[in-house]
C-alpha cells in the first residue's frame, strides 16, 4: 500500500490547493483586519485571534493571481510556520483529502514562476488538480520593505 | 580540607580515551559543568573581594576553597587538563591560605583573580568549541606557584620542586585529615548558607544517582552513567569532606573508590555491588536529612556498609560478600537497610504530619533528636526552590498579558448586562487576574544585587589598576526589576562603576589635599519609586569640571567656541553624553576604550529609561537612572489618523500642541515645502503622520494636533488626526513580514479587543529625515541644540501693574492657577486658599515689592467674581501662591543681566523681547513674605547664575 498524506484543502481562482493538516493550526470566516502602513502588498492586516496577534497574508497577491473582488470577503487559514502563526487569506475552504502518493508530480515548466516556486507539488485526483502550497516559503514576504 | 586525597580519584587517566574526548553523552554533563561554574565564578569574584578586606575570615576562605575545589574536581573528570592544572594550583595556594601558613597580600589577592578570569576565559572557550582554548596559562601557573611560599613571593624565584613535592606529600594521605578549621562534626552557624546550597544539589544529585544506578544494572558497559555517578558522589563526597561531615565523607569515598574501578573496567558490576551502592545513596540521604535538621550527621553507624562496600572492591571479597553468606550477608544488609529506610521514612512523614510514634521516634534517635521535632512544619530545602526555563516563564508572561486583555474586554461589557451574578463574577475575574498578573511578574524579577555582585571585583581590580583607595556600598541590593531589564543594564551600570572610579574618584593625593577622607566612597543605591526603578551610582571624588568638559569638548569638536560660550555648567557636564566624547585626560585600560557615555544613554532610553548627571564640584558626581519595572507594558498615548489607532510611547513625548483654526494656519510655516512651527521660539519640524505612512489624507481638519517627541535629542513634531488618551499597554512583537517597517515597534490589543500598531519614534524620526543620516552633522546639529537651549531660558513674564514686565524662569513654576477672589480665606495674618486638598499660602508680590503704601484697593470692589492670577511656586512639597497683576507670556530668551539688583525681591534688570524686565528673586520674596518656608541655597544660586 502506498502512502497515503493528508491534505487541507482551499480554493484560489478555482484553483485547488492544500497544505499538510499538521500545518493548519484552524479556519475561520472573515474577520475584521487593521491595517498596516508601509506593509508589503500581500500583507492584508493584522487580525487579534484570541489574544494572539497574527498576519493576515493575501494568497492570491502571493501566487500573482489577479485580486479578489471586493463583495467577496476571504477566509483565514490559519498555519504555523517556522517564523510563527501566519494567516493565509483564501476564497474558500474545501475538505481535508487525503490523497496517495503515487498520484503525485513536481509542477509543470510550464507553470507561471510566481506559482510554480510556490507549489511543493501536484497530486492529479480525479477530475481535478491539488496544487500543494510551500507554506514556509508562501509567508516568507517582506524583505524589501525599507 | 584535604585537597590531597580528592587528588587520587579525580585524576584524569589520559589513557582512558572515553573521557578525554568529549562524546555527545558528555554534552550534557558539560553545560551543566558550565552553568554552575559560572555560577560560582561570580561567587568567588565577591568572595575574593571581600576576603581581601577581612583576611582573616575563615568563612569566606572556606567557601572559596569549595568552589575551586568542585571546579576542579568536576573539571579533571571531564578531562580538561589545562582548566584542572589552573584550579589545581589555585587550590593548593587556597589551602595554605586557609590553614594559616601563608598570608592573604594583594599579590595574591590578584593571582587568584587571575586564576578566575583564566578559568572563566578557559570556560567560554569549552562553551564555543568545546575545548580549553589555546591560551597559554603556565605563567599564571607560575606566579601562583611563586606565591605558594612567601620567600617565592617576596623573591619571585620559581621553587618548583617545592609545588611538585607538596603534591607527593598530599597525594601520600590516604586518611582524610581532620579539618583543622572545623574540628567539630557539628556545623558553625556561618557555614549554614553553603550548608543548605550543599543540601539542595545533593538532594538533586541523588535523585538522579538512584535513576543512574538502576539504568547502570540494566546496562553494566555503559561508561557514560558510570561517569556520571562517579561524578556525582565526588562532588559530594569532595563537599562533606571540606563542611566537615566525615561520616558521610567516609561512605561516599568508599563508595567512589569502588565505582572507581568499575569506571576502569577493573571491576564488573554484579547484583551484590548495585545493591551496596543503592544502600550507599540510601545511607548519603539519610545523614542529608538529618543534617538538613539537625545539623549533625546522626548517629546511625554506617560501618558495615563500609565494611561491604570496601571488600566489594576485590572480586574476591564479591564473592565473599556473594556467596560466603548468601542467605546472610545480603540478607543483613537487606535487614539493616529497610530499618534506615524506614527511620527515614519515618521522619519524612513527621516532618509532614507530626504523629503519635514521636516518643518512639525520640528513644529510637536518642534525645538530639527531639530538635528536629521543632523544625519539622518547616518545608525541606529541596522543596523551597524550583529552577524553571526562562522560556516557560516568557510564555506564562504572554498568556497572563492576554488574560488581562480578556478581563479587560469582559469588565466592558460588564456594566452593560443586569445579570447580578455575572457582574459578582467579573469583579472576581479582575482580582484574580490582577494578582495573577502580579504573581506573574514576580517570577520574572531578579534583585539587583545580581549584577551589583560584580562589582566590587570591578572596583578593586580598577583601584589596584589606578592606584586609587576605594570603599564600594551598596544599598538596596534587593530591589528587584526583570530579568530582561536586569540583563540590559549590566553592561552600562558597569561602564558608569568604571568611568566613576576611573574619573569620578580621586587619587588618595589629591584627596588628603583637598582634606577629604583617602578612601572614596562610591555609592550603589536602588529603590522603588513610583512605578521605576532607580538606580544612583554616587561617588565622593572631585565632580565634573564645566572648563574641563568645555576644553575637551571644544579639542575634541564636539561644540564650538561660539556654542560653548553660551552653555551653562549643566548643560556642559551633560556634554559627556554626546557622542565623541571621552574625558580621560590618557586612555586607560580601564575606561575609554570606545563606550562612551553616549552608549550607556543610548542603551538606558532603549529600554525606556533615563540617566540623569549631578555634578557638585569637589564634592562628588551623582548618576541617576531610571528604569521602568518591566517592558512588557508600557504607557502609551493613543491617537488616531485615518480612523486606525496608533500607540505612542510615553517616553518618547514631550508635549502636546493644538492648534485652532486662524491660528492652525497661521502658525505653521513652510521651509522649501517642509513645515515647521515655531514652539517658543524655536523651530520644531512637522512631519504628518498620514504621509509619513503614506495613507491617504481624507480632508483638511479644522484643528491641528502636534505631538511634540524627541528621538536621539532631536525634537519634532508628529502631526496626527486626533488625540485620544493614555493607557497602558501590553507590547507584542510584530510577525516577521513586518519587522522591516522601522515606522512600527510593535502592536497591542486594545480594551475594545481590536489592534493597536506602536511608533517607532526613532524609526519615525529617521524615514522623515528629521535626524539626518550623517552623523557629523547631526552632532553638530545636536551641540548646537543643547547649546542653544543651554543659555536660552524659558521664562515667564508677567506684569504687576499696568505697564512693567517682570520675568521668573519657567522651571521655577509648579502652575499657573486663578483664583476668585471669593476663595480666599484668612489663616491669621495670611491669606491662603484652598489648592488641591492642602492649604496655600498666597503672596502679594505687589505688597510684597512695591511696599504697603500701594494697597490694591480697587480690585475689591468686585470682589466675588474676579479672578486672580498666581503662579504657583513649590519647594519641598509645599507650595506658595504669588498672585500677580497678569500672566504676559512664556518667552525663550538667552538672559544676560544687564544691570544688578537695585531693590530687594529682584535679581537684576534683563531685556526680553526688546522690553526692560525685572527678574524676580522668588526665593528671596517667599522667604520674606513666609519666613517658615524653607530656603534652598542651592536653587538661589542657580537663579543668581541665571
Amino acid at each position: 500500500m502506498t502512502e497515503q498524506k493528508q491534505f487541507c484543502t482551499f480554493y484560489l481562482d478555482n484553483h485547488m490547493f492544500g497544505v499538510k493538516v499538521e500545518q493548519v493550526q484552524e479556519v475561520f470566516r472573515y474577520q475584521a483586519m487593521t491595517k498596516v502602513p508601509l506593509a508589503p502588498p500581500e500583507v492584508r492586516g493584522l487580525i487579534n485571534l484570541r489574544g494572539q496577534i497574527i498576519t493576515a497574508l493575501d494568497l492570491r497577491r502571493r501566487l500573482g493571481m489577479e485580486v479578489r473582488s471586493e463583495d467577496k470577503l476571504p477566509m483565514n487559514v490559519v498555519v504555523r510556520t517556522e517564523d510563527g502563526v501566519v494567516s493565509l487569506l483564501v476564497d474558500e475552504i474545501g475538505d481535508v483529502l487525503e490523497v496517495s502518493e503515487d498520484v503525485h508530480e513536481r509542477p509543470p515548466e510550464t507553470v507561471p514562476e510566481g506559482v510554480r516556486k510556490l507549489v511543493l507539488g501536484v497530486y492529479k485526483l480525479e477530475g481535478k488538480l491539488l496544487l500543494i502550497l510551500d507554506s514556509e516559503k508562501a509567508v516568507d514576504v517582506g524583505h524589501a520593505v525599507a | 580540607m584535604n585537597d590531597s586525597n580528592k587528588e587520587e580519584p579525580v585524576a584524569p587517566d589520559p589513557t582512558d580515551g572515553s573521557e578525554s574526548d568529549q562524546g555527545d553523552g558528555m554534552g550534557e554533563i558539560v553545560n551543566e559543568f558550565l552553568v554552575e561554574s559560572y555560577e560560582n565564578l561570580d561567587q568567588l569574584d565577591q568572595d575574593l573581594v571581600d576576603l581581601e578586606q577581612d583576611p582573616g575570615d575563615i568563612n569566606i576562605l572556606s567557601s572559596i576553597f569549595r568552589t575551586i575545589h568542585t571546579i576542579k574536581g568536576t573539571c579533571g573528570f571531564i578531562g580538561f587538563n589545562k582548566l584542572e592544572s589552573v584550579a589545581h594550583i589555585g587550590e593548593n595556594l587556597l589551602g595554605k591560605l586557609r590553614d594559616g601558613e601563608l598570608k592573604l597580600s594583594p599579590a595574591r589577592t590578584s593571582a587568584l583573580l587571575a586564576m578566575v578570569d583564566a578559568i572563566r576565559q578557559m570556560l567560554s572557550c569549552i562553551e564555543n568549541d568545546q575545548n580549553e582554548g589555546s591560551v597559554d596559562y603556565s605563567g599564571l601557573v607560575e606566579t601562583l606557584t611563586r606565591l605558594q611560599t612567601d620567600d617565592g613571593a617576596a623573591e619571585a624565584v620559581p621553587p618548583v620542586a617545592e609545588t611538585k613535592e607538596e603534591v607527593a606529600v598530599e597525594t601520600k594521605q590516604e586518611e582524610p585529615a581532620p579539618e583543622p578549621v572545623k574540628p567539630s562534626a557539628e556545623i558553625d552557624e556561618d557555614m549554614e548558607p553553603i550548608v543548605n546550597e550543599f543540601l539542595v544539589e545533593s538532594y538533586e544529585n541523588l535523585d538522579r544517582l538512584d535513576k543512574d544506578l538502576i539504568e547502570l544494572e540494566q546496562d553494566p558497559g555503559n561508561t557514560e552513567i558510570l561517569s556520571s555517578i562517579f561524578r556525582t558522589i565526588h562532588t559530594i563526597k569532595g563537599t562533606c569532606g571540606f563542611i566537615g561531615l566525615h561520616k558521610l565523607e567516609r561512605v561516599a569515598h568508599v563508595g567512589e573508590n569502588l565505582l572507581g574501578k568499575l569506571r576502569d573496567g577493573d571491576l564488573a558490576l554484579n547484583p551484590p555491588r548495585t545493591s551496596a551502592l543503592l544502600a550507599m545513596v540510601d545511607a548519603i540521604r539519610q545523614m542529608l536529612d538529618c543534617i538538613e535538621k539537625d545539623r549533625d550527621e546522626g548517629d546511625v553507624d554506617y560501618s558495615k556498609l563500609v565494611d561491604t562496600l570496601g571488600k566489594l572492591l576485590t572480586d574476591a571479597g564479591c564473592a565473599e560478600v556473594a556467596t560466603s553468606a548468601p542467605a546472610s550477608k545480603p540478607a543483613e544488609e537487606k535487614k539493616e537497610e529497610p530499618k534506615k529506610f524506614v527511620a527515614a521514612e519515618d521522619k519524612k512523614d513527621r516532618r509532614k504530619a507530626p504523629s503519635a510514634e514521636e516518643a518512639e521516634h525520640i528513644a529510637k534517635n536518642g534525645d538530639k533528636r527531639a530538635t528536629t521535632d521543632r523544625r519539622k512544619e518547616t518545608r525541606g530545602v529541596a522543596d523551597s526552590s524550583i529552577r524553571v526555563d526562562v522560556d516557560i516563564l516568557d510564555r506564562l508572561m504572554n498568556l497572563v498579558g492576554e488574560l488581562v486583555l480578556a478581563r479587560n474586554q469582559i469588565l466592558q461589557y460588564a456594566p452593560a448586562k443586569s445579570d447580578s451574578s455575572f457582574i459578582a463574577t467579573s469583579q472576581h475575574l479582575n482580582l484574580v487576574t490582577t494578582e495573577l498578573q502580579e504573581g506573574v511578574m514576580k517570577t520574572r524579577m531578579q534583585p539587583i544585587g545580581n549584577i551589583w555582585s560584580k562589582f566590587p571585583r570591578v572596583v578593586r581590580d580598577l583601584s589596584m589598576a589606578v592606584g586609587k583607595k576605594i570603599r564600594l556600598e551598596m544599598e538596596g541590593k534587593e530591589t528587584e526589576l526583570d530579568k530582561t531589564l536586569i540583563e540590559a543594564i549590566k553592561d552600562p551600570l558597569t561602564h558608569i562603576v568604571r568611568n566613576s572610579c576611573d574619573h569620578g574618584i580621586e587619587s588618595p593625593e589629591k584627596r588628603l589635599e583637598n582634606g577629604k577622607d583617602e578612601e572614596g566612597v562610591l555609592l550603589l543605591r536602588a529603590f522603588h519609586e513610583g512605578g521605576q526603578v532607580n538606580i544612583e551610582i554616587i561617588d565622593d571624588g572631585g565632580g565634573i569640571d564645566p572648563e574641563k568638559i568645555k576644553k575637551i569638548a571644544l579639542s575634541k569638536n564636539v561644540i564650538t567656541q561660539e556654542q560653548a560660550d553660551r552653555m551653562g555648567d549643566q548643560e556642559l557636564v551633560n556634554l559627556i553624553f554626546a557622542a565623541g566624547f571621552s574625558t580621560a585626560e590618557k586612555v586607560t585600560n580601564v575606561s575609554g576604550r570606545g563606550v562612551g557615555m553616549d552608549v550607556v544613554r543610548t542603551n538606558i532610553e532603549k529600554i525606556g529609561g533615563t540617566v540623569v548627571i549631578n555634578s557638585f564640584p569637589g564634592k562628588g558626581t551623582t548618576l541617576r537612572v531610571k528604569i521602568p519595572l518591566t517592558l512588557a507594558i508600557i504607557p502609551a498615548l493613543i491617537i488616531t489618523t485615518a480612523g486606525e489607532r496608533y500607540a505612542i510611547p510615553q517616553v518618547n513625548l514631550l508635549e502636546l500642541v493644538r492648534l485652532d483654526g486662524e491660528e492652525a494656519k497661521k502658525s505653521v510655516e513652510q521651509i522649501q515645502g517642509a513645515p515647521v512651527y515655531r514652539l517658543r521660539g524655536n523651530l520644531l519640524p512637522l512631519v504628518s503622520l498620514n504621509d509619513a505612512l503614506k495613507i491617504e489624507e481624507e480632508e483638511e481638519s479644522e484643528a491641528i494636533n502636534i505631538v511634540v517627541l524627541h528621538a536621539d535629542d532631536r525634537q519634532f513634531g508628529l502631526v496626527v488626526e486626533g488625540i485620544s488618551d493614555t493607557e497602558e499597554i501590553v507590547v507584542k512583537p510584530l510577525s516577521k513580514q513586518l519587522k522591516g517597517i522601522s515606522a512600527f515597534s510593535g502592536a497591542t490589543i486594545m480594551g475594545d479587543g481590536k489592534l493597536a500598531l506602536i511608533l517607532d519614534v526613532m524609526g519615525l524620526a529617521q524615514k522623515s529625515s528629521v535626524i539626518s543620516g550623517h552623523q557629523d552633522k547631526s552632532l553638530a546639529k545636536a551641540a548646537s541644540a543643547q547649546g542653544d537651549a543651554g543659555d536660552r531660558q524659558t521664562l515667564l513674564i508677567f506684569g504687576l501693574e499696568a505697564d512693567d514686565r517682570m520675568a521668573i524662569p519657567l522651571s521655577e513654576v509648579a502652575r499657573l492657577e486663578e483664583f476668585k477672589r471669593s476663595e480666599v480665606e484668612q489663616s491669621g495674618e495670611q491669606d491662603v486658599v484652598q489648592y488641591r486638598g492642602e492649604i496655600m499660602p498666597l503672596v502679594y508680590l505687589k505688597k510684597v515689592l512695591h511696599g504697603d503704601s500701594q494697597q490694591e484697593d480697587s480690585p475689591q470692589e468686585d470682589a466675588d467674581t474676579e479672578l486672580m492670577q498666581s503662579i504657583v511656586f513649590t519647594k519641598d512639597g509645599r507650595s506658595v501662591g504669588l498672585v500677580v497683576e497678569r500672566i504676559v507670556d512664556i518667552v525663550e530668551e538667552s538672559v544676560t543681566v544687564k544691570r544688578g539688583a537695585n531693590r530687594p525681591g529682584v535679581l537684576g534688570t534683563i531685556v526680553v523681547q526688546d522690553r526692560v524686565t525685572d527678574l524676580l528673586d522668588i526665593e528671596s520674596v517667599v522667604a520674606s513674605a513666609d519666613p517658615s518656608f524653607l530656603v534652598d541655597t542651592q536653587s538661589v544660586a542657580l537663579l543668581e547664575e541665571a
